[in-house]
């Protein structure tokens, strides 16, 4: 995507134009732009000198590779060049076109230090994977009829009525147009230009676009609608209005706009008006069509959507519709992104032109020699596209037609499979829609069927704001020839768009490919015509592109979509794959069009003669995450939904190259299983390649009392046995340029003599701990020396919990000359579950293991078997997740007969239930039908008298766990200023006891407890108050006596009122200090407190 | 019982830092302020070798 | 008054149920019951018989005792009767794939087999050990590639050497008069464990110290994989059931649990065992009947209650003193000698009591 689109990203580049003083006429363009993978100079005398990602991950780097441009340059009208130039060096997408991974074989990956299926599409900013996350745009180059009533604060006559048309460039620039309605009956266009609004009259725009007369304008105009008497008097009043501006021809016109826009568009001095408009034209209206006429042609077609809009004869179209909505991908913004910066980088090379032209006077001649000394000092492309993908934060100039400028680029975090997958099915519909108080846009719209995942969608804040996809849907990511397009239409009966009106244009629908109006079809042979396009889509004849979305919008009685055949072949559009009922072929279908088509989800549903599509399976609505949600069709459906975020919160198998990498914190379930029971798509996922669970006996039963309220029971001997043992691995650089004071000399190294009394040998002589060292808080952790003191320091490990060293990494630098100054050390940390660690079902059972049991205590079934875990069976009732008990019967019966049960949703139905399958072969293999058994107590041997429902249940760790959580205090840091206990968990602070827990204590009564808990843990003091002017601040401890100074101690110097200059009347008292603060704070403002002492 | 003594005791002198490199696997011999580079393929990633050295675990 | 004997001594079985679970084997439950506990009586109620013995397995019917006891011996089989594991684990060396805790935690779930009575306790602040109350093992393996494979195999077996540390690979190092105590040696108690894998260059240099424990304390110190009981079960048929329904019932239950008898008195002809129906096209007179052929087998599954047809027919209940032990021993010692075990640590426990009792006496006087 990137090899083409990046020549093409540059060509469009407008070029930079400016005068010198010497009069010189100078133009910097950009011919061509190549990157080249990731390499380390020549110079460093490496075997291979490829970069491969797995070393930018573990060095901390990032993973980029040299952009050169082909400079273009002419000077008053000579041409120079192309030069190549190299601008910086960019960050380059994993296993993309430019990287060293592209199509090497898994066992090749496995060598370079990746996963075997590793997959790709992200970014390695500083050592961390970061991908540029997918958003939601409008459809481009579809005018969309919109009623906001916020376009009537727009100037005065405005209506709430206009219509909108995101036009992207092939370059994937876009600029948004809007076509305003007013009062009057007159249409005005409004379109931005680095971030301004400007309006202009339609007509205006139309007359400049073309040279032609009134009359043909008019012709065009009222095409199809010749009836419509008050259409016809307002496109006759916005003609007349021209020309009572005396603008009657197309130069003039040009030359109008031309004098108008010539500051705000910022051209050189030497474009004549005619010059400035026609570049408006170009970069401003309808930017997608390079042809004038198909302008013209497109502004005709929005002015009769919107007056037909208007009049009520089409209907509204929804712009949070999936219907009307693209992604916006993350090559496709890269490329616009580091366009922008090569367009920079021209300005750049600009102003050092000018500079230089500046400081040596009329005399400066630009030549070679002058142009690459600029190059040398103008600033590089590097360190923008690096904070950009590093923050996610865009600085641009035009805005990119986004609604955000933050939060672009996420970190793929590697916790488990789930978590990094969904990253890449993410879409999200803008950080601006958040902060929206309406919820329309939230809302799951029917249209989204099959494309974006009903399940899959984050509870709280972002809730239906970030969608998935669904595991079938596809987004087009090619830009596929579209030139045949109109011929094979005319042959099929399309009549091209400008000939002769000879047809009866009412009875017609216009033809618009990727908004170019191409033609018009008559309404007897319209749906026909589409009918057979779609044929030859799927078979793939007369070269029409499969990922062809033929949209055919009929009439209806009562107004609904403007009627016409939108055919869309452009990228970023979501496609999925259905049956085509007709050639019993798969066809990819669209959002725009699949609501138009007729599609049923098991054959039994298909009308005759009506369907034309089938679903090729029932789950595939979900998502990659839900449809790995076992008999999710059994539960109720917002558990599905936890599921899916609980899945993603799961201890699992991150990866396998973990030596490779330098995560900050990856967590490992230390023997993961095989769900016995899983849907068919686990294995088509190959998800076993990284599991995440473990199959458990469990026990609904209420046994203990400690199983209340989701708590969970884990049976200690399964704990001892290894039961969801897991280990968090962290990984710290440590860096010693960032702990010298000198910024351009290495003054410090790592190193650590032997007889240093702090280490006592238990570091290395290179100042680092031996690989396997069990380290516990303050232990000597590494130690460097100043090259030129001497001195040793000695670093304690800091952290709270013991870590063993799993691996120290020394790293080099690019050119492989510099000496040790950054290592990374890979730490350890076991963390085997614990009582408050946090456990979950597949099916949204969160749970917190609240005792391990003894197992002599805990219940055995008639074999002999003591549960793992204890599920209270007030977990069912209200959450009905039937699903689990299933789970239950099915796991339990495929651990007796030996095999994997498939628990793809949709496979069971009412003459077929789950349970009766499942409850036969349980029969067969000697348990009861329902799955329970009977029990014994353990701890006085009695049979229990209620059946047990027991099974196998899949069970994941999730990564919450008390030893991050834990909060103690007794006594510890105070705030400086109030005295009061800080907060904060890293600080050893405490738990604020607010004002709502102050009400309780106050509604119980416990006077005791409540001044315990505000003054005497809080803030108490000793205060002075002076009990004849009621004041704290004025008590002052006497001066000390003079004859026996030395022996003057506080406690026998006496407290005085300064005021009263009594002694007598200062009593101590103790007050919060907050209290004093808070009496010194109003004394300040002029404000005395006296306090009543009695 | 023959508990080793080797404990906390710093190991013999003169004592060579061995790197195994992250690409060809070769062992290195890196000094204080050598430049970080293998000797054979140049490589610029070097882990540290595991030696003998015994720590207690506790079998549970 | 049978209606009384019944909820005494059995235990009934409902679809989704029991009923008369609780113990009821004490004196004034019943009038005209002496339940007062008396030695004579209990000596001649009171048996065991060994059903099944292996060097791993033992199953065994205690009769006539009250639940509380049973479980007593199941609870003490788990989690009191001591048993050698590798506790300490001193890693000189470990470049394996798998971490140093973990292998420490394998290594100490492996049964080891020895016997722990000829072994102390080993004091709490106590971190070296005597040849009393430790067992030092030694696990010193390193990988390497075989010279002599063949160029184009695949197989790890075949392409290193030692790539797979197992069982085999400890040692025992003996300590002190060890040596002549343990003339066979002591090792784990199953060859093959796999422990861990290795590659080319990769070493693993363990010595761990086997100490005495109880399975209280961790579970690798229990001498048993699992020991639990079951009541014995009991099917009565209340009416005969003859023919379909006979067959029917037999569904219902594990294999072997209901057999069907030919019971028209005239032997088929065709036919040369007796259950199965000659099926004479006319004139048949078989009449097969459902005869309850072992109620010690069956699961419990009450999957006869489910069905309308038979569900009156039989009564299934459980003998409330009977139990079934099943004893699984991890293989340190014979699972009988963990029974005996298991009754001298009660016995202690009685007799600790017993004298805790008497020092109370003492006291008051």
């Amino acid at each position: 995507m990137l090899r083409e689109g990046l020549t093409k990203a540059v060509q469009e580049i407008i070029p930079v134009e400016f005068g010198l003083p010497n009069g010189q006429r100078v133009s910097l363009s950009v011919k061509d732009a190549v990157i080249y993978p990731p390499a380390v100079p020549p110079s460093s005398n490496c075997v291979n000198l490829k970069v491969y990602p797995a070393e930018s991950r573990e060095r901390g780097t990032t993973y980029r590779g040299k952009l050169n441009v082909q400079l273009l340059w002419t000077v008053d009208g000579v041409k120079f060049g192309p030069e190549e130039r190299a601008i910086g060096v960019v960050p380059i997408m994993v296993k993309s076109a430019a990287c060293n991974l592209a199509g090497l074989s898994p066992l090749e990956l496995i060598k370079h230090g990746e996963e075997a299926e590793e997959m790709g599409g992200y970014f390695i900013v500083n050592g961390i994977e970061r991908i540029i996350r997918m958003l939601v745009m409008p459809r481009r180059n579809y005018p969309l009829a919109l009623a906001r009533p916020s376009w009537k604060n727009r100037g005065a006559l405005y209506t709430e009525f206009g219509v909108s048309l995101r036009s992207v460039n092939h370059d994937q620039t876009s600029s948004t147009i809007v076509l305003h309605y007013l009062n009057n009956g007159t249409c005005t266009l409004s379109f931005t230009y680095n971030k301004e609004q400007f309006f202009v009259p339609i007509i205006l725009i139309l007359k400049a676009l073309l040279d032609t007369t009134d009359e043909f304008i008019y012709r065009e105009l009222t095409r199809g609608r010749e009836t419509h008497t008050y259409y016809k008097g307002c496109i006759t009043n916005m003609l007349r209005q021209t020309h009572e501006e005396q603008l009657t021809r197309q130069s003039l016109i040009l030359r109008y706009i031309g004098s108008r826009f010539r500051i705000k568009l910022g051209r050189p001095s030497w474009y004549s008006d005619t010059h400035v408009a026609n570049f408006l034209l170009k970069h401003c209206v309808c930017v997608h069509l390079s042809e004038a006429v198909d302008k013209f042609n497109l502004l005709v077609h929005m002015t009769q959507k919107l007056f037909t809009f208007v009049a009520g004869e089409c209907t509204t179209e929804n712009p949070d519709n999936p219907m009307f909505q693209e992604a916006l991908l993350s090559g496709h913004l890269y490329q616009m992104v580091l366009k922008e910066k090569v367009e920079s980088w021209l300005f750049t090379l600009r102003t050092r032109i000018e500079l230089n032209a500046k400081n040596k006077g009329p005399e400066f001649i630009l030549d070679e020699a002058g142009i690459s000394s600029a190059c040398r000092h103008s600033m590089d492309v590097t360190k923008s596209m690096e904070y950009f993908l590093a923050t996610g934060n865009l600085v641009s100039r035009t805005g990119l037609g986004l609604m955000q400028v933050a939060g672009l680029t996420v970190v793929a975090d590697k916790l488990n499979f789930f978590r990094y997958v969904s990253h890449f099915r993410c879409i999200h519909r803008g950080a601006f829609f958040a902060q929206m108080r309406t919820t329309a846009v939230r809302k799951l719209l029917p249209e989204a069927w099959g494309f974006l995942c009903p399940v899959h969608t984050p509870d709280g804040a972002p809730c239906g704001l970030m969608n998935h996809l669904s595991a079938s849907c596809q987004i087009v990511n090619v830009t596929y020839e579209t030139s045949h397009m109109t011929r094979l239409l005319c042959v099929m009966g399309m009549v091209e768009y400008n000939a002769p009106p000879h047809h009866d244009p009412q009875g017609s629908y216009p033809v618009c490919l990727d908004g170019r109006l191409i033609g018009w079809l008559h309404s007897t042979i319209a749906k026909d015509v589409a009918e057979r396009l779609r044929i030859l889509k799927v078979k793939g004849l007369e070269r029409v592109s499969m990922m062809l979305e033929i949209c055919f919008v009929g009439r209806t009685q009562f107004g609904s979509q403007y009627p016409g055949l939108y055919l869309f072949l452009a990228p970023a559009r979501l496609m999925r794959p259905v049956r085509n009922l007709a050639t019993s072929s798969v066809e990819m279908i669209g959002t725009f069009e699949q609501c138009y088509l007729n599609i049923c989800v098991t054959p039994s549903e298909a009308h005759q003669g009506e369907t034309t599509h089938e679903e090729l399976s029932e789950f595939s609505m979900l998502s990659t995450i839900a449809s790995l949600t076992p008999f999710s069709d059994f539960n109720q459906s917002p558990r599905n939904m936890y599921q899916c975020q609980m899945g993603k919160q799961t201890m699992g198998t991150p990866l396998h190259a973990l030596g490779h990498r330098s995560d900050n914190k990856l967590y490992k379930l230390q023997t993961p299983q095989s769900p016995l029971v899983r849907p068919a798509v686990y294995d088509f996922y190959h998800m076993d390649e990284y599991p995440l669970g473990t199959n458990a006996v469990v026990a609904v039963i209420s046994y203990t009392g400690y199983d209340m309220e989701d708590a969970m029971i884990l049976n200690k001997s399964s704990f001892e046995r290894g039961f969801a043992y897991g280990t968090i691995y962290k990984s710290e650089f440590i860096n010693l340029k960032d702990k010298s004071q000198e910024k351009y000399r290495i003054s410090l190294k790592f190193g650590c003599p032997p007889d240093n009394k702090r280490t006592l040998g238990r570091l290395d002589p290179d100042g680092l701990p031996p690989v396997g060292t069990y380290l516990t808080t303050g232990d000597p952790y590494y130690s460097y020396v100043n090259i030129q003191t001497g001195e040793v320091r000695v670093e304690n490990y800091k952290g709270a919990e013991p870590a063993y060293v799993e691996m120290v990494k020394i790293l080099g630098a690019d050119n492989g000359a510099e000496q040790l100054q950054k290592v990374c050390i890979l730490l350890r940390i076991e963390r085997n579950p614990v009582i408050g660690d946090k456990f979950s079902s597949r099916h949204g059972q969160k749970g917190i293991c609240s005792q391990k049991w003894p197992v002599e205590d805990m219940p055995f079934t008639e074999s002999g078997m003591q549960p793992d875990i204890i599920f209270n069976p007030h977990g069912f009732p209200s959450r009905m997740t039937i699903g689990m008990m299933i789970e239950s019967m099915a796991g339990k019966s495929s651990a007796m007969h030996g095999l994997c049960h498939d628990a793809t949703p949709f496979t069971f139905s009412e003459d077929q239930p789950a349970i009766d399958y499942f409850g036969n072969l349980l029969t067969a293999a000697g348990y009861n039908y329902y799955g329970t058994e009977r029990m014994y107590s353990g701890v006085d041997g009695r049979e229990l008298e209620a059946d047990i429902f027991v099974g196998v249940v899949y069970y994941q760790r999730l990564r919450h766990m008390v030893s991050d959580k834990f909060q103690v205090r007794a006594t510890g840091p105070i705030d400086s200023l109030t005295h009061q206990p800080v907060k904060g968990r890293k600080r050893a602070g405490g738990v604020r006891f607010g004002e709502m827990e102050r009400d309780a204590l106050i509604a119980h009564g416990t006077a005791f407890l409540l001044q315990d808990r505000l003054l005497n843990c809080s803030d108490k003091c000793l205060g002075h108050v002076c009990s004849n002017c009621g004041s704290i601040l004025s008590p002052l401890m006497g001066k000390p006596v003079m004859s026996n100074a030395a022996s003057s101690f506080e406690a026998t110097r006496a407290w005085m009122c300064s005021v009263c200059q009594l002694e007598n009347t200062v009593e101590a008292i103790s007050i919060p200090y907050v209290f004093r603060y808070l009496v010194a704070e109003l004394a300040a403002m002029n404000i005395k407190v006296t306090l009543d002492v009695k | 019982m023959d508990t080793p003594k080797d404990k906390d005791q710093p190991p013999a002198k003169p004592q060579v830092m061995l790197y195994i490199c992250g690409e060809c696997h070769h062992e290195n011999e890196i000094k204080a302020r050598d430049p970080i580079r293998c000797r054979e393929c140049g490589y610029r990633i070097m882990y540290k070798k595991r030696t003998k050295r015994m720590v207690v675990f506790d079998g549970r | 008054m049978a209606n009384i004997e019944e909820i005494r001594t059995r235990v009934r079985l409902g679809e989704f149920e029991v009923t008369n679970g609780h113990t009821t084997d004490f004196p004034g439950s019943y009038s005209g019951y002496d339940d007062a506990w008396n030695q004579v009586k209990f000596e001649k109620k009171f048996h065991i018989d060994v059903i099944r013995l292996t060097d791993r397995d033992l199953e065994f019917d205690m009769v006539g005792i009250d639940c509380a006891i049973a479980n007593a011996f199941r609870r003490i089989l788990l989690s009191e009767v001591p048993t050698m594991a590798v506790d300490k684990v001193f890693i000189y060396n470990n470049t394996s794939i798998i971490q140093d805790e973990v292998l420490a935690h394998r290594l100490g779930l492996i049964p080891i087999k020895v016997d722990p009575r000829l072994f102390e306790y080993r004091t709490a602040d106590d971190t070296e050990g005597t040849p009393e109350d430790t067992v030092v093992l030694e696990l010193k393996v390193r990988c390497k590639k075989n010279p002599n494979a063949t160029k184009d195999t695949t197989d790890p077996d075949v392409l290193y050497v030692n790539h797979k540390v197992t069982t085999n690979n400890i040692k025992w190092l003996s300590q002190g008069n060890q040596a002549a105590l343990f003339k066979d040696g002591i090792h784990p108690a199953d060859e093959d464990v796999l422990i861990a894998k290795l590659r080319p260059g990769q070493e693993i240099d363990i010595k761990m110290h086997c100490v005495k424990g109880i399975g209280k304390d961790h579970a690798k110190f229990s001498p048993v994989a699992t020991a639990s009981y079951r009541l014995l079960p009991e099917i009565t048929l209340t009416q005969p059931v003859e023919g379909a329904l006979a067959e029917q019932l037999k569904q219902c239950f594990a294999p072997g649990v209901i057999e069907i008898d030919n019971i028209d008195g005239v032997l088929c002809v065709v036919s040369v065992d007796s259950a199965v129906c000659c099926r004479c096209a006319v004139g048949c007179v078989c009449v097969l009947r459902a005869r309850v052929a072992a109620a010690r087998k069956d699961t419990c599954s009450r999957e006869v209650l489910r069905h309308d047809t038979i569900k009156d027919c039989v009564k299934l209940t459980r003998v409330r003193d009977h139990f079934i032990f099943s004893v699984e021993s991890t293989g340190a010692l014979p699972p009988d000698v963990l029974v005996t075990e298991a009754i001298k640590v009660l016995q202690a426990k009685c007799r600790r009591v017993l004298q805790e009792l008497e020092d109370v006496d003492s006291d008051d006087q």
